[in-house]
């Protein structure tokens, strides 16, 4: 039974049922040995990863496509944003930060405060090169020898 | 001999509309013993899950299609068809500005995890969960957990007025 506590104008309510009652301090497993079981299966999960991209990379060049025809608007724009975030979420937790990184510069470029006709599409254009360059050559993150020259393109590629 | 959480009993629903996030977190959620969870690719799936399994915690992306993963909460706090309004709910969002957590401790959230996730995030904040349950507050304009206690890593964002 919840116990409530009526106040001046709210309640507060106290849930009897609480995680503590189905989470045990006892017969668990330690972090290291969660992380380890995990990283066992990651390689192949970011293979499966990596195996969408092309797909990723076809959604976004066939929207981006209609917006520079001038045959594109809201829906297509709703569609680079969601690829972007779905990119900045998925990158990161893949091992993948950089692409994390460019799906992060889709989002700003394509977010709502921009109205489809004046979107910068040349800027979405190069984080769609960016993004085919480092699925091509699997360029994970900063500590790959080619992706300097990747992070100074995208910086060159935000909104001044 | 060291005592860590069992996590084994807490039954999952996560809701993301992202097949790899599906596979993902079924690998994690798995990695840390959580034989019992079930992926939902929308909020009316969720919906029909929660009924028919209610579970321990509602894990959320707020970037749903067609629905909102804001919409999603508020549905929950405002115990639409009967679910339990005082279930913990972790979003787990890579929209993470401050007016995304803003909007999600208002609308209800229990706590916020910023994608990329990982075991060790993951886990971290489920411990938290655990250890710090929340009281609710029922307001004419708010239902959710306490806001005078911030989540965590928002710790003295704001108060409550």
């Amino acid at each position: 039974m919840t116990k409530i506590v009526k106040m001046e104008g709210y309640e507060i309510h106290h849930p009897k049922t609480t995680l503590k009652n189905k989470v045990g301090t006892s017969g668990g497993i330690s972090l290291k040995e969660m992380e380890q079981r995990m990283a066992k299966k990651m390689a192949g999960l970011t293979e499966e990863f990596l195996a969408g991209i092309p797909a990723v990379i076809k959604t976004i060049e066939t929207s981006l496509t209609k917006l520079e025809k001038g045959d594109g608007g809201e829906p297509e724009q709703t569609l680079l944003f969601r690829q972007g975030h779905d990119l900045k979420g998925m990158g990161g937790s893949f091992g993948y930060p950089i692409m994390g990184t460019i799906g992060e510069g889709i989002c700003e470029l394509t977010s709502r405060d921009f109205k489809a006709s004046s979107l910068s599409l040349p800027l979405i254009r190069i984080h769609l090169d960016l993004l085919t360059y480092v699925a091509a050559k699997r360029i994970k993150d900063d500590a790959d020898p080619n992706a300097a020259p990747i992070l100074a393109a995208l910086a060159n590629a935000r909104l001044k | 001999m060291a005592n860590y959480y069992n996590f084994r009993n807490l039954n999952i629903i996560f809701v993301d509309d992202n097949k790899n996030m599906h596979l993902l977190m079924k690998s994690i959620l798995l990695a840390m013993n959580i034989v019992s969870s079930r992926g939902c690719y929308d909020a009316k799936s969720c919906f029909k899950e929660m009924l028919e399994d209610p579970p321990d915690i509602v894990i959320t992306d707020l970037s749903l299609n067609p629905e909102n993963g804001l919409d999603l909460i508020r549905r929950i706090r405002a115990s639409e068809q009967g679910v339990d309004r005082y279930m913990p709910i972790l979003v787990l969002s890579g929209q993470t500005k401050m007016e995304n957590v803003i909007e999600a401790r208002d609308a209800g959230a229990t706590e916020f995890l910023s994608k990329p996730v990982s075991v060790g995030s993951l886990h971290d904040r489920l411990v938290w969960m655990v250890e710090n349950p929340r009281a609710f507050i029922k307001a004419s304009e708010y239902i959710g957990p306490d806001r005078r206690r911030a989540m965590r890593g928002y710790e003295g964002m704001e108060r409550r007025q």
